[in-house]
């Protein structure tokens, strides 16, 4: 609810209260008329829905059709496939996207997109969804968005290599509870971002943002995925450049609306695996339904059949195994003995709002032929302080604070993870080697 | 005994002391006695001296969620666990020092300094447990607002250790209707057994790796996802009857089986995660422990009525004197 709205509100409760018909109601026994009660009460309901509405975050201050929040999401083949959305405050008739390869206007093609109202309540927004498929590989893709008469400005977004070219990526998560923090991570993002790109340097370029989960407080808060939209469209730089998103649901995710913001269905599983490039496979995990049933048995499987044929393999999701402050979540018993059967590379963690950067683990101890896992999700929420006697953080391990994101980059036979801080500064840094077939 | 105690005290006093209670009231206490002291110990190791230990749910509403300081978050956080786990060890202390004195002290005793500090103890343990609860309840994850609920059973056992020992104790009197500390302790159970049943019945992802992974470390039945679900239907639509059932009526038999489901359920963190999970039994002591409580004073209760209704009986000298036989 917009602060116009609320302040019409409580012009409505005013001129209700003060409707002549009141005059016949019977005496309030006591030296006061209706008129001068319903006054006071008038004022200080209007006091109160002012006070609130000046002091809550202000959702969106969208109006009518104009869309908004516009997004790209990756959750199948980011080579060839992409999910774009956007918001609007209206339902509107029509909703299409309108998508070309960068300089291409011959090319166009225009398709509908799937719509429907954001669950959740106030405030009343609309989500649209268009999943874009048979695009070219690592190319560059202008696309505006329409709905009904109202188009929005030209973005752009580039789609995953299919060969082995290097590449770089972000990880982070918990982006919830402050949001002043979080624009404030966002725009190192995107700074980030248009720094890769603008160098001449083409192994460091940044084709996404791998989200770690809890991207808001209470998942079923709609007004809280509102703010996290906006706040996420200041990744967006200046000449419309798009970072595409890779989501996990974290334990504050409850709900649908995450399922409706990155245009999957209501019941997704949200566990699912995606080509960062010819040889880089990220697999994005659910810690927050059964991890050792069906899910454990999908992970053993698609780690089976990935191991060998890429030279990569990452994990991300949301509870630590191996935390920096809380207790170890079912991942643990789960999960990591399939990372370490399967020898998966890295594996990013959240939740923990911490800083932190393992030992290599095997077995429940520092083996260099292990597993690095990194975390703990610090794109927004306050930092917590490590608890560095827990022997997985000890040197050469490393835990620490601070609001940071983890620049990944991939090239030929080197893994290199650096944590970045809000000022642009390098925390931790660490390379990890191809391991051989 | 309350002639310098500060009124506010002297008023609390008094509100937690019941009207004679017998027997069943000692038994009552004694369960909850252990309760206290291991579900204190458990909160100990969750919280300060575990392998994993962390910080509960005050220091995050504190912190993270209300934006205090986090040095005070945490400070307010470790003295809670700290006194909490004092009040706990202080139980455990009393308890050892009553153990004579009950047994020796006569028909009636009247509540003493031990008692008292017990009182004390107990309040702190209860106050510190619902904190916890509310802490839970107020922040945004899944099933938070059924916190209450679910944590019922561990801040009214030390409540109700409270109030009964404060009571004046009569060992010779006889009891043949449940007291109000039993109804107490029944409802407590029937919240914590309804909410974990409702839980199971919408197929809590957490519960179904409790069992999954005690199978894979243990039974090696290779349980399937849908069968584990499936079960955990037919356990949450018991666990809701059964809390229905211990509400209204204090059956023992039905005591006892929510006392072995409680304590199944505790021992399932470690055959689920491994030893270093052993707070997490003590933690949950109340969830085994109210239920016995309740069960063995239903037993005692009934025993009592039993006595008050069988006719008096005869010995030998009065049987030969009337000619008998």
């Amino acid at each position: 609810m917009t602060v116009i709205s609320r302040a019409k509100n409580s012009l409505v409760a005013f001129s209700l209260l003060s409707s002549p018909e009141r005059q016949h109601l019977p005496s309030l026994g006591f030296n006061m008329t209706y008129d001068q009660l319903a006054s006071i009460a008038n004022r200080a309901a209007a006091a109160v829905i002012l006070a609130v509405a000046v002091t809550t975050p202000t959702a969106v201050l969208a109006e009518g059709i104009d869309p908004i929040h516009v997004r790209v999401t990756w959750t199948s083949d980011p080579a060839h496939e992409a999910t774009v959305s956007w918001s609007t405050a209206e339902p509107g008739q029509t909703h299409s996207i309108q998508v070309r390869l960068k300089g291409d206007d011959a090319a166009e093609r225009t398709m509908l997109a799937e719509s429907g109202r954001f669950t959740g309540g106030e405030p009343e927004l609309y989500y649209h969804h268009a999943q874009l498929t048979d695009l070219a590989a690592a190319s560059e893709y202008e696309l505006t968005v329409t709905s009904d008469e109202s188009t929005s400005r030209t973005y752009w977004f580039r789609t995953a290599p299919a060969d082995s070219r290097p590449i770089a990526f972000l990880h982070g998560g918990d982006s919830r509870s402050d949001s002043e923090m979080r624009r404030q991570v966002n725009q190192l993002i995107e700074r980030l971002v248009s720094d890769s790109l603008a160098n001449e340097a083409v192994d460091d370029d940044i084709i996404a943002m791998a989200h770690g989960g809890d991207f808001i407080l209470d998942g079923r808060n709609l007004g809280q995925w509102s703010q996290w939209l906006s706040d996420h469209e200041l990744t967006t730089s200046e000449d419309g450049r798009l970072l595409p998103v890779v989501p996990t649901r974290g334990n504050h995710d409850r709900g649908v609306i995450l399922n409706q913001v990155f245009g999957l269905p209501d019941d997704d599983l949200n566990y699912y695996a995606v080509d960062l490039n010819a040889e880089v496979r990220l697999v994005t995990l659910n810690s927050e339904i059964s991890t050792a049933g069906d899910q454990a048995k999908w992970l053993d499987e698609e780690l089976a059949a990935s191991r060998p044929a890429y030279d990569w393999l990452l994990a991300q999701y949301h509870r630590p195994a191996f935390p920096a402050v809380k207790k170890p979540g079912t991942t643990l018993a789960s999960w990591v003995p399939l990372f370490e059967k399967h020898n998966v590379d890295l594996v990013c963690e959240s939740d923990g709002h911490a800083i932190k950067r393992t030992v290599p683990i095997r077995n429940g101890q520092r083996d260099e032929t292990g597993v690095v896992y990194v975390g703990e999700g610090g794109m927004g929420v306050p930092q917590r302080t490590p608890k560095l006697d827990r022997w997985y953080l000890e040197e050469p391990g490393f835990a620490d604070a601070g609001h940071h994101v983890f620049r990944i980059g991939i090239s030929d036979d080197q893994l290199t993870c650096e944590c970045v801080l809000l000022d642009g500064s390098i925390r931790d840094q660490f390379t990890r080697m191809r391991r051989p077939h | 005994m309350g002639g310098n105690q500060l009124r506010p005290t002297a008023f609390l006093f008094r509100l937690l002391s019941m009207p004679t209670q017998p027997r069943p009231t000692l038994v009552l206490r004694w369960v909850l006695r252990l309760v206290v002291v291991l579900e204190t110990i458990g909160l100990g190791g969750r919280y300060l001296f575990g392998p994993n230990e962390t910080e509960s749910d005050v220091y995050g509403l504190l912190y993270l969620d209300w934006g205090y300081a986090e040095a005070l978050a945490q400070l307010t956080d470790d003295i809670g666990h700290w006194a909490c786990l004092a009040g706990g060890m202080l139980v455990l202390v009393l308890s050892t020092a009553s153990l004579g004195r009950d047994r020796t002290a006569g028909a009636v005793r009247q509540p003493s300094l031990i008692d008292r500090t017990e009182q004390v103890a107990s309040l702190t343990v209860f106050a510190w447990f619902l904190v916890i609860a509310i802490a839970h309840m107020l922040r945004g994850e899944r099933f938070a607002e059924l916190s209450l609920g679910e944590h019922a059973v561990r801040f009214t056992a030390p409540l109700v250790l409270a109030m009964v020992a404060g009571q004046r104790t009569d060992f010779s009197a006889t009891q043949d209707k449940p007291s109000l500390a039993m109804r107490l302790l029944a409802f407590a159970a029937a919240a914590t057994f309804a909410v974990h049943g409702y839980k199971a019945l919408v197929q809590y992802g957490g519960f179904a790796d409790l069992i999954l992974l005690t199978d894979q470390r243990w039974f090696h039945l290779e349980l399937s996802q849908v069968l584990t679900e499936r079960t955990l239907v037919t356990i949450g639509l018991v666990d809701i009857v059964v809390a229905a059932w211990i509400a209204v009526r204090f059956t023992p038999a039905i005591a006892f089986y929510m006392t072995f489901w409680g304590l199944l359920t505790a021992c399932s963190r470690v055959t689920a995660f491994g030893d270093a999970a052993w707070p997490e039994i003590l933690i949950r002591a109340a969830n085994y422990g109210v239920p016995l409580a309740v069960g063995l004073a239903a037993v005692s209760v009934r025993q009592s009525r039993l006595a008050k209704d069988e006719p008096p009986k005869l010995n030998a000298t009065a049987t030969l004197a009337s000619g008998s036989g």
